[in-house]
């Protein structure tokens, strides 16, 4: 009777958890103040004309930074890559064990972690002259069973500016904020 | 004994509902596809090919999509977006028309639902960036 309790409460507590999950809505695909935001914070200007010779500098700092180039396409000023590493956290692992320990089952804890960057070289409408770069990254993190547990775009500052710091050196340009 | 008949009419009825044919997959509702095609295409006044799929890269971005492929030659672009779930975009963008430019976009979230005004929603952040 436990057993069947306990089962009538696991079906509930998915279903529950099923209801949480997030889906795509019509609102998703507007442009709101935070997309203006975050095209911000995701690009700079250089004072450079020449479109090929940023899409070179950048493709060379991505390689760098340890990312595999899945796509190119000069035309459009487009670059994407993407890196496969670990997601291993020691203590996930330890409290994830423990709990499948008591459970009786397998632990399920984050594994890898692939990082996904999209580059985007536009000639500038803001300044009279210079090429504008936009980057923006993605992270799927997989489970050890290989279900996907997290599928995010990252939004840190932090990552932004760093990886402008690094093209700047590579363009020996400076980069402007739009 | 009663509450064993229920469950046996409810096995009955989840047997009775039949399994998609691979053949009804790749072909489905002629007439839905129809209503998707006018749906999922919009036409801009602009001529310019490249302008328009640089337009339509910059409102990916703007919506967090990240590119996974594009073509100049063939107008093909495609993108995801990750948010907690996984949803995919192809857009093709058509020049064939002399004084319009023809776009169509086709959005799959897995097995979820996209609702058709999703579409609209795309198109008019798509022309905010054409006349930018």
């Amino acid at each position: 009777m436990r057993r069947r309790g306990l089962t009538v409460c696991g079906m509930i507590g998915l279903a529950a958890l099923a209801a949480c999950m997030p889906k795509p809505v019509p609102e998703d695909l507007r442009i709101t103040y935070e997309s203006l935001v975050s095209r911000q914070q995701q690009t700079r200007i250089f004072e450079t004309e020449d479109e090929a010779r940023v899409l070179a500098a950048s493709s060379a700092v991505l390689q760098d930074l340890g990312f595999l180039i899945d796509e190119s396409e000069q035309q459009l000023g487009l670059l994407v890559g993407s890196k496969m590493r670990s997601a291993i956290n020691p203590a996930e692992v330890v409290f994830m064990t423990l709990l499948a320990l008591m459970a009786r089952s397998d632990p399920v804890y984050s594994e890898r972690q692939l990082m996904r960057i999209c580059l985007v070289t536009t000639p500038s409408v803001q300044a009279s002259s210079g090429t504008s770069v936009r980057v923006t990254f993605q992270r799927i993190v997989y489970l050890n069973n290989g279900r996907e547990s997290r599928l995010e775009t990252l939004g840190t500052p932090g990552i932004y500016e760093e990886f402008f710091a690094k093209l700047s050196k590579a363009l020996f340009l400076e980069g402007k904020e739009l | 004994m009663m509450r064993w008949f229920g469950a046996l009419a409810a096995l009955a009825l989840l047997a009775a509902c039949t399994q998609l044919t691979p053949h009804e997959i790749v072909f489905e509702d002629a007439a839905r596809q129809q209503q998707l095609r006018t749906i999922q295409t919009h036409s801009f006044a602009v001529t310019d090919r490249i302008k328009t799929m640089r337009a339509v890269i910059v409102t990916l971005q703007d919506l967090d999509f990240v590119i996974d492929q594009a073509d100049s030659r063939l107008g093909f672009i495609s993108a995801t977006k990750l948010n907690g779930y996984h949803l995919d975009i192809s857009v093709l963008v058509d020049d064939t028309s002399p004084d319009q430019m023809l776009v169509r976009a086709g959005f799959a979230a897995g097995l979820q639902q996209v609702e058709d005004a999703s579409y609209q929603e795309f198109f008019a952040s798509l022309q905010k960036n054409l006349v930018r």
